[in-house]
């Protein structure tokens, strides 16, 4: 009578690990199917056939030259900084330093060990990166073997956790191999590839998405679905280029457009916020609607003052920012480091969403309140003004997401610029799984299929791509993004539920 | 003395009344949505209006003529919007004081007036129509654009590859367009129906892709006219046109076939949703998916159904629009259906009728818009921002009832269910 | 500290759920509130957490009265309280749910893990619980969420808890749990308001008891002073007879066999493991345990809701398991679901239409013309006099009704079609008594008329009344099948995990 069972089942590690053990599978049948076709397709490209890519960017980020007594003055001052970035654990008479300095000492190590040493190898030629030339096949080859093998080794040893990162790599690889192949030199054509400025454009590019991804993560994490990030959009494009230009683009204004776009996404979220709240609308009704508002409003506009009066719709842009230093690392300087302000702008406010969300006591009650409102209630969290100030602090960020598209891209306003990019937004909010730094990085992927687009339409005619699909490319990845790519992904429990009070 | 309490007593007569008006109603708040519209384009006359900015500059030394400038400036291009909407009233007396057939059909009016109103509005209704469905059933097809333009595609191809009488054409034209409609959202709904991805996104992004397509589309071989270097299609064959209704009244007036084909959709929906069994699930579907999944209805098939008869109804638009009015393709072709039409069908609240009404109602200030325009210099767009009031207005009626406190408003409180993304 | 309650009165509309109660905790005291479902204890608590004004009444503190006017200031006062659906959000872990509302912020406005990790460590000590503060609320079995429940109330220094229907989702160990833990509390010198409508636990822990009926106090007492019938007519107002008037049944032929049933849940865990049973022509299968022992994915795979991962349900022979949810209704399968008002019925349609829901395909109200409206309609008022629907008219949106009439609308769907087997999952919960009484009697009527009867129902007391035959179930499997005139110990036991026979519950 006494023999009482166990408890009830929980998830243990094991039933997580058959959970995963297919992905593994999975994932690394897709990296051989890809590097079969790397070596299949363009592997079989004649030998002879080579691309010519481009790594230098522009003079002001080339690498700097150095007299051969300064080359190994740096090589040697590089190799005594850099084991202080590893502290005692490597030499014990070293002293511990504080975790910003040892990054710092680490890059400048790096840095100043790599500088002289890529000099010796020649980077440079006449000032500038030189270019190099690869053969098609080979890429194809090696690119394949590399992708095939590691795909092979995921499934033979069921690296789940290293799964994911490995098939992203590969697909990078993959891109790559793809864009040698798309970009080669033939007796007719010559399709130098430009790595460095796709890679600089994809990053010029997208940080009025990653704003509205970090605004629909903002108020989503709150509990309010925020679909009209496309009006703000249009708003705050609209705002920013009207403000700068009426003040004719002097340094002030610039900020006054951006503080100003800001704001007025910030009316358009306290309206949605109204709605949520106070007359438990339903939230994407509102939100399409706010963007036929904001659409016709700006239509308008556009026809009946900026058509009229060119010098309020300017082209202007705010200035770009050469790290010093930092900027000059081939590749990745210019690509990261040589950008627009508004570029570093977004990353600061991926940071600071991120912190305030994830570490901060307003960004715990702003979450428990998109999770079940009910529980923040009862211990005495004002729901409705978590989610007032969470989707309005959205706002600023999608309105100024709307500046980014005029001043961010050294462009006018034109009606119908932000091109339905707000539902994307959200996609990307999706996609990065309703956190801070997963929108900036999945911006990043829109990013990089627009820049190609750009290219593309720079090759147009040269190449066997029509530019309509490279442009329907960012959309088509959104359905695949939103259509489980990535997995199932759990929305905070209460989004776009109003909240009624008992 | 007696003048003034007798004075007052009206005015507390007109007072009662009003409080008596007050009773929350969707007659009511459809004038009021409008009302807040006007007043709010006001405000935008009086913004862009340079003669009426200079006016308010001065606004404390010239009150009066202020104040009557910027009522003279607004009620004008009110009236000229109301006129080339609804009737122009001088070419109506005309037409009283002399009837004669050139004489209504310049009351008529291909451009502006009735026929124009009603001729923009028509592809508008059959679209309104397919998003109230959608709607109905808890869907957001927010795609229509792309479904407007896939049904008008396979439309255009049909109609241009396949030689036959009006009799034969026309049908298969619409199956045709249905169908293109049809499919473009169904992927939607089988996305939706089975991984999850929300509708909102799916439809439009297929929306976004099929406009870039489009251009592509039509510069292929057999599409393209020759000769045209901005993408215009061939032309639809005569037999593939919607014939005029009005032609026997004026050579231009472009009212064609698709009108009756829209009167006859509102029918055909009205029944669906009252009588038919599949309607009465996709309504079930729509306001309880649990209970209706308890009740035996697969709510994956009825997604997908449902987003595709709102598809087909698109893509009919698209096949009204291509074939009763433009008759060829462009690259801006279907203008912008699909995005008005979730407006048309907010504002009819999702009732047949009310969609009808809706559409004409944005069919109104088009050609009121284009009209206003020509009078006045002000941009047709402001008859677009008039629109969009009132489409916010109406399908927040929580918000006017409020503003106004109107009485007995608390069954417009709140609107339908809202929904996440799960 | 001392609480006392003076004349809290709270209307609904014209629903009076408080009327004029007055109430004394005293330091260190459990205090139990007895009341049936829709009594008015929730409500009362409610009040007293702040969740809800009074209309009238006052609310006093070591004898010095105080207003409650949010949650915020019952907390700021030393009230805590455990919700019968817990107020935990799943996604965050046990510390993050305990410090929400009251996070020690340093530097501003970042919040201080570590000082809230060791507050937590020493509460825990003090009261020996022992909880790891990491975990993920979701991950956690009911019990243990139920302790981070009352951790969150005492890390709060709550001198008075407030446990609403503490022990429904507790097997009888994790209850037992409780109730230690709740003793230790009370030695410590907290005091404790405890609402139940199960007499048994009551007289276990209270130290005084206080009755509600119909919003109002109908008495107060000790457990020394009183048993449970008399608890029980106070609870009830007139002599209990739970005792259903009912013939014993004339078992026919098998209709509804189950196999070796298994079913997993939402999370993709396995909630019905191997379950088998019979039920035949003319009897009531009551199937009894504590909520989420599998009960509702149980029925849910019955009645094709949920896929079955392996096992087989014959009806009559034929096999329902995998089939989708309208052949197995057309098949004869009557399901009152356990939430009407979610699965049962759709609150803005008419009585008309909901009468008709699963039903629409038929010849009998849809031809190709569409919905026969008329004979829907007259449907809906023959069903409408049958089953004493009291509404307006058959227009009236079904979310207006209130909820006896709202699950007599259900019951009049579901038993006016040709049934071979009725599952009704929870069919009186939140039912008044006369409704309840109603229930019962259709639920036999159509028992006697030769269908086959499923009950699910974690009332104990229900499941004896009503059943024939009683299929225990624990941990997604039955325990044992018996009479319904096992003793209550049995029961117990039954329901806890322990088995009374080795064979796997197949006995017929």
């Amino acid at each position: 009578m006494s023999n009482v069972t166990t408890t009830p089942e929980i998830v243990t590690i094991d039933n997580l690990r058959t959970i995963t053990r297919t992905r593994s599978l999975g994932y690394g049948i897709s990296l051989i199917v890809l590097g079969a076709i790397e070596v299949l397709w363009f592997g079989s490209t004649p030998s002879s056939i080579h691309t010519q890519i481009q790594l230098a960017y522009n003079s002001a980020t080339s690498v700097p030259e150095l007299s051969s007594w300064l080359r190994v003055l740096v090589l040697v001052l590089g190799v005594l900084v850099l084991p202080l970035a590893f502290g005692p654990s490597v030499f014990s008479p070293l002293p511990r330093l504080p975790r910003a300095a040892r990054i710092v000492a680490a890059i400048v190590g790096v840095l100043f060990v790599a500088w002289p040493i890529s000099l010796w190898l020649g980077i440079n030629q006449d000032g500038q990166i030189r270019d190099f030339l690869v053969s098609v096949s080979v890429t194809g080859y090696l690119f394949g073997a590399i992708s095939a093998v590691v795909g092979a080794i995921v499934v033979w040893r069921r690296f789940d956790r290293l799964a994911s990162p490995l098939l992203y790599a590969g697909i990078v690889l993959f891109i790559l191999a793809f864009l040698i192949w798309v970009a080669r030199i033939t007796p007719i054509d010559n399709l130098p590839l430009p790595l460095t400025g796709i890679l600089w454009g994809a990053i010029q590019w997208s940080p009025f998405l990653a704003l509205g991804a970090l605004a629909g993560t903002m108020s989503e994490r709150s509990g309010v679905v925020n679909i009209a990030i496309e009006g703000q959009f249009i708003a705050g494009a609209l705002v920013s280029t009207l403000v700068a230009s009426a003040m004719n683009g002097t340094g002030i204004s610039l900020w006054l457009a951006l503080l100003l776009a800001g704001s007025i996404g910030m009316v358009f979220s306290w309206v949605l916020a109204l709605m949520a709240n106070r007359y438990r609308a339903n939230q994407i009704i509102v939100g399409i609607l706010l963007v036929s508002f904001a659409t016709a409003v700006s239509q308008f506009i556009s026809d009946a003052v900026l058509d009229v009066h060119q010098n309020l719709n300017q082209t202007l842009t705010l200035p770009t920012w050469n790290v010093p230093v930092l900027s000059r690392i081939p590749v990745v300087g210019p690509v990261l480091f040589a950008q627009n302000i508004i570029v570093y702008i977004t990353i600061g406010m991926a940071v600071f969403t991120n912190v305030l969300l994830f570490r901060t006591r307003w960004g715990l009650r702003t979450r428990s309140v998109g999770e079940k409102p009910i529980a923040s209630e009862t211990v005495g969290i004002n729901v409705f003004r978590m989610r007032y100030a969470a989707t309005i602090l959205g706002g600023f960020l999608a309105g100024l997401g709307g500046a980014a598209l005029t001043l961010g891209k050294d462009t006018q306003f034109a009606f119908g610029m932000s091109n339905n990019f707000g539902y994307v937004a959200l996609a990307i909010m999706i996609f990065g799984r309703w956190r801070p730094y997963g929108a900036l990085v999945a911006s990043l992927l829109f990013g990089f299929t627009a820049s190609l687009g750009a290219q593309v339409s720079i090759w147009s005619g040269q190449t066997h791509i029509p530019g309509a699909f490279i442009d329907a490319l960012p959309y088509a990845v959104t359905i695949l993004v939103v259509s489980g790519l990535v997995g199932r992904i759990r929305p905070p429990a209460a989004d776009g539920l109003p909240f009624v009070r008992r | 003395m007696s003048e003034v309490s007798t004075k007052k007593s009206a005015s507390q007569q007109v007072l009662a009344f009003l409080l008596r008006m007050r009773q929350a109603n969707m007659a009511l708040i459809l004038l009021l949505s409008l009302f807040v519209a006007l007043v709010f384009a006001g405000f935008l006359i009086i913004l862009t209006t340079p003669e009426l900015l200079t006016s308010w500059e001065s606004f404390f030394s010239h009150m009066g003529a202020t104040i009557a400038l910027t009522w003279n400036t607004i009620t004008y291009a009110y009236v000229q919007l109301f006129e080339g909407a609804v009737v122009n009233f001088h070419d109506l007396r005309v037409l009283i004081d002399n009837p004669s057939m050139a004489n209504l059909a310049t009351v008529l009016n291909p451009l502006f007036g009735p026929s124009g109103t009603v001729t923009y509005a028509t592809p508008l209704i059959v679209a309104g129509l397919g998003l109230a469905i959608g709607f109905q059933s808890g869907l957001f097809d927010i795609g229509g654009q792309g479904q407007v333009i896939g049904g008008g595609a396979l439309c255009l191809i049909v109609a241009i590859s396949v030689h036959l009488p009006a009799i034969l054409l026309v049908p298969l034209e619409i199956i045709a367009a249905m169908a293109g409609g049809a499919l473009l959202a169904a992927f939607a709904g089988v996305l939706k129906a089975y991984t999850g991805a929300h509708e909102v996104i799916t439809t439009m992004m297929t929306s976004r892709i099929i406009g870039f397509l489009l251009p592509w589309f039509l510069t292929l071989t057999f599409i393209a006219r020759p000769g045209f270097a901005d993408g215009a299609s061939k032309a639809i064959p005569p037999a593939g046109q919607l014939p005029f209704l009005l032609s026997g009244i004026g050579s231009n007036l472009q009212l064609s076939l698709g009108f009756v084909f829209a009167v006859a959709s509102v029918f055909a929906v009205q029944w669906f949703f009252n009588r038919s069994k599949l309607g009465f699930q996709l309504k079930m579907v729509g306001q309880s998916p649990e209970a209706a999944r308890t009740a035996g209805i697969n709510s994956k098939r009825a997604i997908v159904v449902s987003l595709s008869l709102a598809g087909a109804m698109l893509g009919f638009a698209g096949m009204i629009e291509l074939t009763g009015i433009d008759h060829f393709m462009s690259p801006n072709f279907g203008g912008s259906y699909g995005i008005d039409a979730i407006a048309v069908a907010l504002i009819g609240r999702n009732k047949p009728w009310g969609v009808f009404a809706a559409a004409l109602f944005f069919g109104a200030m088009q050609s009121g818009g284009l009209a206003m325009q020509s009078a006045t210099q002000l941009q047709p767009s402001l008859a677009l921002v008039i629109q969009a009031v009132v489409a916010f207005c109406v399908a927040t009626p929580f918000l006017v009832v409020d503003i106004f406190k109107l009485k007995n408003g608390e069954r417009y409180a709140t609107s339908t269910a809202a929904g996440g993304w799960a | 500290m001392k609480l006392e309650l003076r004349g809290i009165t709270k209307s609904f509309g014209s629903l009076v759920a408080n009327k004029d109660i007055s109430l004394v905790v005293e330091p260190g005291q459990i205090h139990c509130l007895l009341g049936e479902n829709g009594a008015g204890k929730s409500t009362l608590m409610n009040v007293l957490y702040g969740l809800l004004t009074p209309d009238s009444g006052q609310i006093l503190i070591d004898d010095k009265p105080i207003t409650i006017r949010d949650p915020k200031d019952a907390v700021a006062h030393g009230i805590g309280m455990v919700h019968q659906h817990f107020m935990l959000i799943p996604v965050f872990n046990v510390l993050e749910n305990i410090i929400l509302g009251s996070e020690d912020v340093r530097p501003w406005p970042f919040i201080d893990r570590e000082a809230a990790r060791t507050r937590i460590e020493q509460i825990a000590n003090e009261y020996n619980f022992q909880i790891d503060p990491d975990a993920i609320i979701e991950n956690l079995p009911i019990g243990t969420q139920q302790r981070v429940e009352i951790l969150k109330a005492l890390s709060h220094n709550a001198k008075i808890l407030i446990l609403d229907e503490p022990t429904a989702v507790l097997t009888p160990q994790e209850t037992d749990a409780l109730i230690e833990i709740l003793k230790t509390l009370k030695e410590q010198g907290t005091s404790i308001i405890f609402i139940t409508h199960k007499l048994r636990e009551v007289l276990a822990i209270a130290d005084v008891i206080t009755v509600i009926r119909l919003g109002e106090v109908v008495g107060s007492t000790t457990p020394d002073e009183v048993n449970e019938e008399e608890l029980a007519s106070m609870m009830v107002g007139r002599e209990v007879d739970l005792v259903v008037d009912k013939t014993p049944a004339t078992p026919g032929d098998v209709v509804l066999s189950v196999s070796d049933l298994y079913v997993e849940d939402d999370r993709g865990l396995t909630a019905v493991k191997g379950v088998s049973f019979d039920v035949r022509r003319g009897e009531i299968l009551a199937i009894a345990g504590v909520q989420g022992n599998g009960q509702t994915e149980l029925v849910e795979a019955l009645t094709g809701m949920r896929p079955v991962v392996s096992g087989k349900v014959s009806l009559n022979g034929d096999n329902l398991a995998g089939r989708s949810v309208r052949h197995i209704l057309d098949a004869g399968v009557a399901h009152v679901p356990e939430d009407r008002q979610v699965h049962g019925l759709i609150p803005g349609m008419s009585i008309a239409d909901n009468l008709v829901l699963d039903q629409i395909h038929s010849p009998k109200f849809g031809g190709i013309f569409g919905r026969k409206i008329k004979a829907i309609r007259e449907n809906a008022e023959v069903r409408r006099k049958e089953f004493d629907i009291r509404s307006p008219g058959i227009d009236t949106a079904v979310g207006e009704l209130s909820g006896g009439n709202q699950q007599k609308v259900v019951m009049a769907r579901e038993l006016s079609r040709e049934l071979k087997v009725l599952i009704c999952a929870q069919p009186t919960r939140g039912l008044d008594v006369g409704s309840i009484e109603f229930m019962h009697k259709q639920i036999v009527a159509n028992r006697d008329a030769g269908a086959a009867v499923i009950i699910v129902s974690s009332e104990l007391d229900e499941v004896i009344a009503l059943g024939d035959r009683v299929a225990v179930l624990y941990d997604g499997r039955v325990q044992d099948i018996v009479p319904p005139t096992t003793s209550r110990e049995e029961f117990g036991l039954l329901m806890a995990g322990a088995r009374s026979t080795e064979a796997t519950g197949v006995t017929p």
